[in-house]
Order: C-alpha cells, then sequence, then structure tokens
C-alpha cells in the first residue's frame, strides 16, 4: 500500500468492526468512511479476512507486522476494518488482542430469526429442492450473547460498542454520532447525506420487473445506493420456529441483559 | 423379512451426540448384545433428521423412518448419529418420529474432540474452507448449550449421558449402565474391550498453539461448567484442559 502525503507510519488499527455476519456492518463501515476523519485500509478491501487463516497455522510477529501494513496513520484520523466474522470464530479473539489491544470495537447486531430467514431464503434460492444443507451455522452464528461473552475476556467491555442495526435504520443520524462520539472523532456533527434511509423505489422496481434475482438485486441496490436493501425473508413452518426459539430465546435475553440499549421492542421475535 | 424379525417401528434408542467422542465403538458394542439391533441399512448414523432443516417432517416420512428399524421378539433397536445434538432442530423431530425412544450422550473433552474433529470434517466437508472446518468443530464442544435444546424437549430420566474417557478406562461397568438403562440383560460380556478403546487418531490430530487453546478455553470453559451442572454424572476432572472450570 502505497503511503499518501502525511502518512508514513503504520500501526494497529483504532477500530475494528468484528460483527456480527450479515447484520449491516458492511453498510456502517461504508457510512463512517464517509466521514473525512475516518479512514479504511483499502478503498476496495473494507472487510480484510485477516484472522481466517490462523486457525490452521500459528499467527507470527511478521502476520501482527502484515496487519498493521493496512493502516497508514494520518494525524487527525482514526483508521479501521470491519469482519464480520471475527466475532464468532473461537481462535479471533486473542488474536485482536495481540493485533490492537487498545483497538475500539465495533458490534452491529440484528433481529436473529430475521437474519436467520433472510439467509435461509438465500440458501434455498442457491440450491435445488432435492438438496440437503444444513442451516446449524447460521443459527450458532447468532448467539451473540456467547460470542460478546468470549470478547470480553479479551477486552475490556468499555472498548466494545453494540449497535442495533434495526436502531441504526430507524435513527441512523443519532446512532450514527454516537459511533463517532465512541470512536473519539472531533466533529460529530457531520453525517454523510446518503446516511438517511430511503425507499428502494424506482430502481428496486426496475430490477424487480427485469426478473433479477432477489440476492444480486439486493447486492446492486446497495451498491447503487450504498444502504442495506430490505431482504426478502423466507417463511419458516412452526415446527422450525419453535426449535429457533429454543436455540436462541435464551442467549437474547442474556444479550439485553449485557446491552442495555438494546431495544427488544425493534425485534418482534423476541418482544 | 428373516425368521424372528416380526416388527418394524420407532427406534427404542437413538444416540444423539457427539461426533468424534468413541460412538462408533461404543455402538458397536451395543450391537453384540443378542437383544440390541441396529437399523436396516447397516449404518450406525442414519442422518434422517438432516433434510428437515429445509423441509417439513411428515408422517409418511415418519413411517418411512420407522421401517430401518427390525426387530424381533424381545429385542430392541436404535441408531447413533452424532450431529443430531449439533442441529438445533432435530431434538423435537426425534420426539415426534420416536416419543418412547431413550437418547444416548457420549461426550469427550471439547478440546481433545476438536483435535480429533478437525481432521476428521476437513477430509469429508463439503466445505473444504479450514475456517468453516474449525468454526464447525468449535461449535459442536457447546455441549451445554445442546444438552439444553435437548432437555427442553425430552424427559431427563430419559437421557443416558455417558462420558467417553470413563468409558475406556472402565468398559464394563460403563456398559452394564448403558444396557441396564436400554432394558436389556445388563450380564451380557463383551469380550472386545481388553483390546478396542474407540479410535482416537492420536497421530492426525489438529496441532493447538497458545492462542488457539486461549480461543477454545474462552469458548469452552462456560459451557463445561453449566455441562457439570446439567450432568453432574460427568466427571470433569477426566478432562484435564478443564482442570480449573468452576462446575456451576
Amino acid at each position: 500500500m502505497s503511503a499518501e502525503p502525511g502518512e508514513s507510519e503504520t500501526g494497529p488499527p483504532d477500530f475494528i468492526g468484528v460483527g456480527a455476519v450479515a447484520a449491516g456492518g458492511g453498510w456502517w463501515l461504508r457510512m463512517l468512511l464517509a466521514h473525512p476523519e475516518v479512514r479504511g485500509p483499502d478503498a476496495r478491501r473494507r472487510g480484510l479476512e485477516f484472522f481466517s487463516s490462523f486457525c490452521a497455522r500459528e499467527m507470527t510477529d511478521a502476520d501482527v507486522a502484515a496487519y498493521h501494513a493496512h493502516f497508514p496513520r494520518r494525524p487527525g484520523t482514526v483508521t479501521g476494518e470491519w469482519t464480520g466474522r471475527y466475532m464468532c470464530d473461537a481462535w479471533t479473539p486473542p488474536l485482536l488482542r495481540r493485533v490492537a489491544p487498545d483497538a475500539r470495537l465495533l458490534v452491529m447486531v440484528a433481529d436473529p430469526i430475521e437474519r436467520y430467514r433472510a439467509i435461509y431464503a438465500d440458501r434455498v434460492a442457491t440450491h435445488s429442492e432435492d438438496e440437503i444443507f444444513f442451516m446449524t451455522d447460521v443459527a450458532d452464528r447468532r448467539r451473540h450473547a456467547a460470542q460478546l461473552d468470549r470478547l470480553h475476556r479479551f477486552f475490556d467491555p468499555a472498548q466494545i460498542l453494540v449497535l442495533q442495526y434495526e436502531r441504526c435504520r430507524a435513527d441512523p443520524v443519532a446512532e450514527y454520532r454516537r459511533t463517532l462520539a465512541f470512536l473519539g472523532v472531533r466533529d460529530t456533527a457531520f453525517h454523510p447525506r446518503r446516511l438517511k434511509p430511503a425507499a428502494e423505489g424506482r430502481k428496486s422496481a426496475v430490477l424487480r420487473r427485469l426478473g433479477v434475482p432477489e440476492r444480486l438485486r439486493r447486492k446492486a441496490l446497495e451498491r447503487m445506493t450504498a444502504r442495506p436493501a430490505d431482504t426478502q425473508a423466507a417463511a419458516l413452518w412452526p415446527e422450525l420456529e419453535a426449535a429457533l426459539h429454543t436455540a436462541l430465546d435464551d442467549d437474547v435475553r442474556r444479550l439485553a441483559g449485557m446491552v442495555p440499549e438494546l431495544d427488544l421492542e425493534r425485534w418482534p421475535n423476541f418482544a | 423379512m428373516p425368521p424372528g424379525e416380526t416388527t418394524t417401528g420407532p427406534p427404542d434408542f437413538v444416540g444423539v451426540g457427539t461426533q468424534r467422542s468413541g460412538t462408533t465403538w461404543w455402538f458397536e458394542t451395543l450391537l453384540d448384545h443378542p437383544q440390541i439391533r441396529g437399523p436396516r441399512t447397516g449404518r450406525k448414523e442414519q442422518h434422517f433428521f438432516d433434510q428437515f432443516a429445509t423441509r417439513e417432517l411428515t408422517d409418511p416420512r415418519i413411517a418411512r423412518y420407522h421401517k430401518q428399524f427390525p426387530r424381533g421378539p424381545g429385542q430392541i433397536a436404535g441408531e447413533w448419529t452424532p450431529r443430531y445434538m449439533h442441529d438445533f432442530w432435530v431434538p423435537p423431530l426425534i420426539r415426534r418420529a420416536a416419543p418412547d425412544a431413550k437418547l444416548l450422550i457420549m461426550f469427550r473433552d471439547p478440546i481433545e474432540r476438536y483435535r480429533s474433529g478437525v481432521p476428521h470434517r476437513a477430509s469429508r466437508s463439503a466445505d473444504p474452507r479450514m475456517e468453516a472446518v474449525c468454526a464447525d468443530a468449535a461449535e459442536r464442544g457447546r455441549y451445554a448449550t445442546q444438552l439444553k435444546r435437548v432437555l427442553a424437549v425430552h424427559d431427563r430420566e430419559r437421557i443416558l449421558i455417558l462420558q467417553y474417557e470413563r468409558c475406556v478406562a472402565e468398559p464394563a461397568t460403563e456398559y452394564r449402565r448403558t444396557l441396564a438403562f436400554l432394558g436389556v440383560d445388563p450380564d451380557h460380556r463383551n469380550e472386545t474391550f481388553d483390546t478396542a478403546r474407540g479410535t482416537t487418531q492420536a497421530a492426525s490430530k489438529h496441532e493447538l498453539w497458545p492462542d488457539l487453546i486461549d480461543g477454545l478455553r474462552a469458548t469452552l470453559e462456560p459451557e463445561v461448567a453449566e455441562l457439570g451442572t446439567l450432568a453432574p454424572e460427568l466427571d470433569i476432572s477426566l478432562w484435564p484442559n478443564f482442570g480449573g472450570v468452576r462446575v456451576g
């Protein structure tokens, strides 16, 4: 990576978005990077997925230096990345502490059952009717209280900001400012114009009329508008819904205890 | 149907966990008993409930499942699919398909299970990415989480919890306990215990290093502590990786 004028050193990131998978973190990072005081590692690679390989081999000091090299320092800015799976991989939290012990961690969570429905719809669309596929990993990744518990073993809870996707969608400016303040950004009055939600409108209607598959339509819309597109969630049957609740209710209750600002009224499946 | 096989029906027992914990060894010892039958296919693992992540379990499908379990007079029949307990949708379906079945669970030190599970899964998984393999192997060690899902729909007295390390140390005693739980003659002697101890595959176990051990412990210690409360018959001291865990 070539250094720009005024940036000659690299070092640990000031913040790392660590979760959750497919819960709006990519959108939120795009909004953060629109702030003049916030920088990412690279214009195209916002999520580095840096630690995935360290389940199979030990992370060395050279790897740590390679991670730091992604983050050029410029006075008056904060720098970071967001990779949604960091929080759910057992081996990653101790590595995060090694590479960036003072970093602030961002977590965005969304209604686990709504996310399950959306991912299920995606997988159904990419598999044949008779093909068996598992959804175990999807439910496991939504156990955010257990994941936060694990993070707390390696980071002071005061270093972690947990955001709620539904609240960010409903009141993006207030949540954006809260995020900036947490990151120590000086100008908390700034927010990007495209932060505010808008109806998908004409672009979405055109894509639907053209018969663009749901997954591609959502990706295209997100690229065009820089906003998360509404997902088409699949309907589940009662027995599966009940099993999902058995798997997740307890964890959501614990999460609400750990994150008092979490508004369960915004998660109708758990309200 | 050969002579003596008079009926099919729901399994009398279903082993539901856990992978890489000696379940094949233990199931084979059970099949050595003249009163115990395995599935018609000869396969220990039926994986019947895997498919119901994406479709509803219907009565005709339940009837097909029941046909897998022939048994003669005085015999019982069952199967053992270790991932049943790991898949959240399965425990209530077992209750519907086999409401009177007894459940068997074999637990093993979850870090040793992880070390054995990674190479096992890497060699068989449809998703060869190591991070997917390792994430799955770590999640499968969340025993308390899985056991609570089972307990939510199955009576505790219908579940036998076994511990691999104890079965290795005292096979005859644990065998007798298993047979008594299943309601068959507990005095049957298995002659293989002096030679067979399950498949540890020690040579191919996944290597661990300090960061990885830290991450696994942070994930699994709370689970082991809670498991000790849910299943006080487990002897956590047999799991040296969790020697410092306080049960409760």
